[in-house]
């Protein structure tokens, strides 16, 4: 795509007449088409004012400021009471990577990500395949009832799954009881606790990449299905060689925004464990929150906050390169 | 500073706009060259208005106009919110054009998060609600308590105020806070279930070891212990190391004179995970949620004693005040031949703030709150137990009316649980260690030497 295509035209019909030849004299200059766009802006006060400048602010405000107060308060030891903060340099850091209870979270968020990821990306594609194959009658009252977890707040859901997984009364106790197996301890179990959060996790999510692939698949071209049959194509090979191809920059989606809410995963782990059994389901955010808010340790939890940071930002990134180049039809 | 009222001020500035353009218009109305005067005298006589509007506010206390007090307390439950707001609204009646009081609170859970914020946010409450021990330490070392010495002398709150309540009130020799709503941490155990299998309340750690064999052996499980939120388990860890090692030590380990590396300190982690491997508490230990199903297992009889604070009792009466289950309670067992003490503490305090400019009529809201009227009215809607000791409990359940008098006139020594005792710094990470050591995740020594490792950091 040629440059000048790129870029848009700010000119207004009372600018001055000889703006076009300007930018073609400034171009062969050498000056750089950003300096001209720049140039341009600023000659359009109000486009700049609030296109610009207001929306930088905002974000200043909003998002930088918090971002390097925390970023600095990483370095200090504040109990959130007293007016003393103590600059400790990098103590909080060295404090992190000696403390065994932050690799357990980091390790127990690596796991709710990949796991969860695996999970409702797998299980949610292979479902709206399902629900689009035009087997399944009742397809978007299926799809609805995927969608409606999704609808409702996690504290109501941890809230609803700390009773059915109750031991002795709770549904899946009884469950187990008719089949005679004894009652699970899914929550108070260490070795259990973490996966039956992902599982709760999942089954609030799925709605979500349910959803997306089902919007992705509407919009792959039926021709592509005649031709690749055509061609004596199996099911399973147009899955693969159709289906799967088209649906890759939905899987990026689904993957990132899950990636993203894994990392926050919080509002489950506060409801129905806290993290326990010790800290058998932490995960980063309750770490971080436990540290700041319960143990009033607001450096320490600045500096786990500033290695989520670092993650989330990585697979933002990964996400916006991957979006651009997409969305400039770069493909793969 | 001006010293008349708002109302006064306003009714003076009419007075003299209209005087001043009263001469204006007899005198030299209509006279050109004259500056425009009936326009400059109006003009002035509004910036005089407007002046006096904007002294107002800052002059009327001065002279007994109404002060609005800033109160900000922890909500509980139904029950306690009611209360709470009958109180500020009596008070607010009974103080019509001198005090008002506009009350805010937060939920339980968040109280420990948001008070910070609200404490140094730019209208800071004038009393607020805070934790006895620790908690309370920490809002006087960080500034925001204001003493209260003075005001303990002024409305007899040391003679009104039961012993412990005074006691715990007292940190580095002045008092702090004033507690409203007491507690007291002992064995609660279903007399039904007792009966049923012909048992006694034990009085030592042997004769309970006898009743557990028994209720074990009969499908029940001795104690009901739910510790998903993690402070739960903390009461039986306490009451059994106090009444093994003596009150002394425990407050040794709370000084720093003990280290938490102790040998008894990891034999009491030892002994709390020993029970559970015995099956003395119910499956599930740490994924039983206190404030929702563990009353179910109560209730269905799974379980026979809970060793809990009296504000458990909130779970136990009807709206009646009547007691919904058998129940009745007797004090954590002796252990060798250290002799039994029960935990008496404060559940529920108020602070003045420091900053407040209001102390005065503030102190007046505490003494209201610990006043005859208004905990007798504690007693009838939220339940026990007052801090004043002169309430009159006879209308309670006898066990609960019993324990009443206990922490009333226990002048004894007493102590307070680990999360009411320390700061959070120590306070959480042990909270974490002790359900790690139940779930079998850390190992008693682990469990010690972490909170060690915590207190060291405070020190």
């Amino acid at each position: 795509m040629s440059e000048h295509l790129a870029q848009p035209d700010l000119r207004r019909p009372g600018d001055h007449p000889g703006t076009g030849a300007d930018d073609v004299t400034v171009n062969r200059s050498g000056r750089s088409i950003a300096w001209q766009q720049w140039r341009r802006l600023l000659r359009h006060r109000e486009v700049f004012l609030l296109g610009v400048l207001l929306p930088l602010l905002v974000f200043i405000f909003f998002v930088g400021y918090p971002i390097v107060y925390t970023i600095i308060l990483s370095f200090s030891r504040w109990d959130g009471f007293s007016n003393i903060v103590t600059y400790v340099g990098l103590d909080n850091y060295r404090r992190l990577i000696a403390d065994q209870d932050f690799w357990t979270a980091l390790s127990n968020t690596v796991k709710w990500t990949v796991s969860s990821l695996v999970f409702t990306n797998v299980l949610a594609f292979l479902l709206a395949a399902i629900l689009r194959s035009g087997y399944v009658y009742v397809a978007p009252l299926i799809r609805l009832c995927f969608f409606l977890p999704v609808t409702m707040s996690l504290v109501a859901i941890g809230l609803m799954f700390s009773f059915i997984l109750t031991p002795a009364f709770g549904a899946v106790s009884i469950v187990a009881q008719v089949f005679g197996v004894s009652e699970p301890d899914l929550l108070g179990n260490p070795g259990l606790v973490l996966w039956t959060l992902i599982g709760v996790f999942g089954w609030s999510y799925i709605g979500i990449p349910l959803l997306l692939f089902d919007a992705g698949l509407t919009q792959i071209p039926e021709e592509l299905y005649e031709a690749a049959r055509l061609e004596g194509a199996s099911g399973f090979q147009q899955m693969m060689l159709v289906t799967l191809p088209m649906l890759r920059p939905i899987f990026m989606v689904v993957t990132v925004l899950g990636v993203l809410e894994a990392l926050r995963a919080f509002d489950l782990v506060l409801v129905m464990t806290r993290g326990g059994p010790g800290h058998a389901s932490d995960t980063l955010g309750y770490f971080m929150w436990i540290q700041s808010f319960d143990e009033r340790r607001f450096g320490y939890g600045a500096a786990i906050s500033v290695v989520m940071l670092a993650l989330s930002s990585v697979f933002a990134l990964i996400y916006i390169r991957r979006a651009g180049r997409d969305a400039l039809g770069g493909g793969g | 500073m001006c010293l008349v009222s708002q109302e006064y001020l306003a009714e003076a500035a009419v007075r003299v706009r209209s005087a001043v353009l009263k001469w204006h218009d007899t005198g030299r109305a209509g006279e050109p060259g004259q500056y425009g005067s009936r326009k400059i005298v109006a003009l002035g006589a509004a910036a005089l208005c407007a002046g006096l509007a904007i002294a107002a506010p800052f002059a009327a206390p001065a002279l007994g106009a109404e002060v609005t007090l800033n109160v900000l307390d922890r909500a509980t439950e139904p029950k306690q919110i009611a209360y709470i707001k009958w109180l500020v609204d009596t008070f607010n009646d009974q103080h019509k054009g001198a005090i008002h009081v506009d009350l805010n609170t937060i939920p339980d859970d968040d109280y420990h998060q948001k008070v910070s914020l609200v404490l140094k946010g730019s209208n800071p409450p004038d009393v607020f609600f805070s934790w006895e021990g620790g908690w309370a330490d920490l809002m006087r070392r960080s500034g925001f308590a204001a003493p209260l010495d003075d005001y303990y002398k002024k409305y007899g709150w040391a003679t009104r105020l039961t012993p412990a309540a005074v006691s715990l009130a007292t940190l580095d020799g002045h008092q702090w806070f004033v507690p409203y709503y007491m507690s007291a941490s002992v064995v609660w155990y279903n007399t039904g279930i007792f009966k049923k299998f012909d048992l006694q309340p034990p009085k030592t750690w042997s004769e309970l070891e006898k009743v557990a064999a028994v209720l074990k052996a009969n499908g029940i499980a001795p104690f009901l212990l739910a510790n998903q939120q993690q402070w739960e388990a903390q009461f039986d860890w306490t009451a059994y190391f106090v009444n093994k090692n003596g009150g002394a030590a425990y407050q040794a380990l709370l000084d720093r004179k003990l280290a938490w590396t102790d040998p008894r300190v990891v034999e009491a982690f030892a002994r709390m995970k020993e029970m559970v491997d015995q099956n003395w508490f119910l499956t599930g230990v740490n994924s039983m949620d206190f404030d929702g199903t563990a009353i179910i297992f109560w209730k269905r009889q799974k379980a026979a004693m809970w060793y809990q604070g009296s504000f458990i009792l909130a779970k136990f009466l009807g709206p009646d005040g009547k007691l919904q289950y058998p129940v009745d309670w007797f004090p954590y067992p002796s252990i060798g031949s250290t002799p039994p003490s029960v935990s008496v503490f404060a559940e529920s305090t108020w602070m003045i703030n420091k900053a407040s400019q209001h102390k005065d009529e503030a102190a007046e809201l505490l003494d209201y709150l610990v006043s005859k009227e208004a905990q007798s009215k504690m007693v009838a809607s939220l339940g026990p137990f007052p801090a004043n000791q002169t309430i009159d409990e006879s209308g309670l359940p006898e066990p609960v009316r019993r324990l009443g008098n206990l922490i009333a006139h226990d002048g004894g020594y007493t102590w307070m649980h680990i999360d009411h005792a320390l700061g959070p710094e120590i306070a959480e990470p042990f909270l974490e260690a002790l359900q790690g050591v139940l779930a079998g995740t850390m190992k008693p020594e682990a469990a010690a030497a972490k909170t060690e490792q915590a207190a060291a950091t405070v020190q």
